[in-house]
């Protein structure tokens, strides 16, 4: 990076920060604050609904999900769009008419405060852990971008974080995301085009598509009923649409985004604008991915995209093995490319039989390829136990090695802006829940600046949190995965405990209470045990929380709850 | 006849219900199904 990057990069945080704290200043009023000035129309809602979800990890990783493995991943958004239509039909109508702070707040009312506090309490341990791997993110970024440790890397950038989101408020969230995520599409844009610019002449779109499914890197749709592999048709539609019905309607950190709509149609058009255009996004995120996994054919990639781990490894006494399967690497790269280039003039020439040869030459280079990267994620892996994984540092490597300057200095921003918004939008969640649903529960009858200022000590406090947990966290997962594997751990029971609240009336707060302690621990004990996909424990936790529910109001006869609502 | 409520309108043009709405979000998720399948087996 050199000066332009810095300015570019440095002048938007500040930005940033700066429209935080001067469109929040003074606010008091705890509504406000908590759940902005209630005048957002639908583009704000929806841009905002969509910057939360898609944090840094989502730009940093996903492209490395695309390099790595092709386009399955674009399944587990398969559910959002039907959540969505429910969310929209039946959970936010609720929420507006019984006018909440939070979706907590509703189990308060429909149930009873001990089902308000494990639902929070769910959220806040779920979301809390979660904050964490996206301050994890950003610092893996900045590490490698400036050669920072990465330990002062995520207290530095998670406490910058802290600091702008306790400044701000909802509005301010709901703003700055608006903007953010302008920032964030021009700088993905910009390194499609730049891709598509560097790829060999002859190749174009239609030839980098076709190389990329010889290579198994289109199989976007995999009709497959088993259970074990991680995204299907089957557990993106059923597992995607718990985990996004659960997301989106159940997490504090996107409903409040949507509860600050000028209307219920403004914030149900907020909604529909995230179902249409959720999947599109994921794809063309994945499908950067893919393109780059066509251009590293024809340029060579380091044979692991984490260097400095490479390189520190390099140095003890694995540094000859390493260095032979770098050297098999490069000798099978050339031959690849020597072939791929076959292959382009063979088809160039009309000869389908020269191409098909040319293909095959260059699918055995290829494995021989694969072969030496994953015999050295496995020497790079902690203990010489499973495979390193490096996916993560697939973009970031080649913007920093093959985009112009100016353009690094707008990508690197992009993702600090999709750290911010993201960890803006979370932080406020945290703060407000915590201070709603847990301290004025305890301390009632204060004034509304009292709580504001609680609200800034909390959102501070699980800021602190986040950044403790992602200074310990060394994650094996691909980033984008890791928080979706947290996230499914979670969610199914509380989706659960929100299905009974609007849809079954007979069930009462005592049997919904145990019966989802019940199931949360069902959830963790079979997620240590059994090896299917983790979308699935969106179904069973959901299901369990529901099925256990309705046994123990029925066969223990506890009290009936009339539902308000 | 009065008209309905502002939250019961979409605003969308030929979109007039929630009910519209709804069948066209669907409409577009099964179109970009068929179309991600169809990209994996052209080319395959």
């Amino acid at each position: 990076m050199n000066g332009l990057d810095y300015a570019i990069l440095i002048g938007t945080l500040l930005a940033i920060a700066g429209l935080a704290v001067w469109s929040t200043r003074g606010r008091r009023d705890l509504s406000a604050y908590l759940k902005g000035s209630g005048q957002a129309g639908w583009l704000t809602i929806g841009l905002s609904v969509m910057a939360t979800q898609a944090s840094a990890v989502t730009f940093l990783s996903t492209p490395g999900q695309g390099f790595e493995s092709g386009l399955g991943f674009v399944q587990n958004y398969f559910g959002a769009p039907l959540a969505l239509i429910v969310i929209s039909v039946f959970f936010l109508p609720i929420y507006r008419r019984l006018k909440v702070y939070t979706a907590y707040e509703y189990l308060g009312l429909r149930f009873d405060p001990k089902t308000r506090l494990l639902g929070a309490g769910l959220f806040l341990l779920q979301r809390g852990l979660g904050a964490g791997i996206t301050i994890y993110a950003p610092a893996i970024v900045l590490s490698t971008v400036m050669g920072w440790r990465l330990d002062a890397t995520i207290i530095c950038s998670g406490l910058f974080v802290v600091i702008y989101t306790v400044a701000g408020g909802c509005d301010a969230v709901s703003l700055t995301q608006k903007y953010q995520i302008g920032v964030i599409f021009a700088g993905m844009l910009a390194a499609g085009a730049v891709l598509l610019a560097k790829l060999p002449p002859g190749l174009g779109l239609s030839g980098a598509l076709t190389l990329a499914g010889g290579f198994h890197r289109l199989n976007a749709v995999d009709f497959s009923p088993s259970l074990d592999r991680r995204y299907t048709l089957w557990s993106g539609l059923l597992g995607g649409m718990f985990l996004a019905l659960s997301y989106f309607g159940t997490d504090q950190s996107q409903v409040q985004r949507y509860l600050g709509g000028a209307s219920l149609r403004e914030s149900r058009l907020g909604l529909m604008f995230n179902a249409v255009f959720k999947i599109p996004m994921q794809f063309f995120i994945l499908l950067l991915g893919v393109l780059i996994f066509v251009f590293y054919q024809f340029e060579r990639p380091p044979v692991f995209f984490n260097r400095s781990a490479w390189a520190a490894q390099a140095a003890s006494n694995q540094g000859p093995r390493l260095r032979a399967l770098a050297a098999d690497f490069a000798a099978a790269h050339n031959e690849e490319r020597a072939d791929l280039q076959a292959w382009i003039a063979a088809r160039q020439g009309g000869d389908p039989a020269a191409a098909a040869a040319a293909h095959a030459a260059a699918g055995a280079a290829f494995a021989r390829l694969e072969a030496a990267r994953s015999q050295t994620q496995v020497l790079l892996s902690p203990g010489g136990k499973g495979s390193a994984n490096d996916s993560d540092y697939v973009f970031i490597d080649f913007i920093l090695d093959y985009l112009p300057h100016g353009l690094i200095g707008l990508l690197v921003t992009a993702f600090f802006a999709a750290a911010l918004s993201s960890k803006a939008g979370e932080l406020n969640a945290l703060g407000s829940t915590t201070t709603v649903d847990i301290y004025r529960h305890i301390a009632g009858g204060r004034s509304d600046s009292h709580y504001v200022m609680a609200s800034r000590i909390f959102t501070a406090f699980w800021g602190l949190v986040a950044i403790a947990f992602a200074l310990f966290a060394r994650l094996s997962e691909n980033l984008i995965q890791a928080v979706n594997i947290l996230g499914s751990i979670f969610y199914g029971v509380v989706l659960g405990i929100f299905l009974l609240a609007f849809f079954v009336k007979r069930v009462g707060g005592t049997a919904v209470f145990w019966a989802a302690l019940a199931s949360q621990s069902l959830v963790f004990a079979l997620y240590f045990t059994l090896s299917i996909s983790y979308l699935w424990y969106n179904v069973i936790g959901c299901a369990a929380c529901m099925g256990l529910a309705l046994l123990l109001q029925a066969t223990l006869g506890l009290a009936r709850q009339a539902a308000p609502a | 006849m009065t008209p309905p409520p502002d939250d019961e309108t979409t605003g969308l043009p030929g979109l007039r219900t929630w009910r519209q709405v709804y069948l066209a979000v669907l409409v577009i998720f099964v179109l970009w199904v068929v179309l991600l399948a169809a990209l994996d087996r052209l080319y395959a």
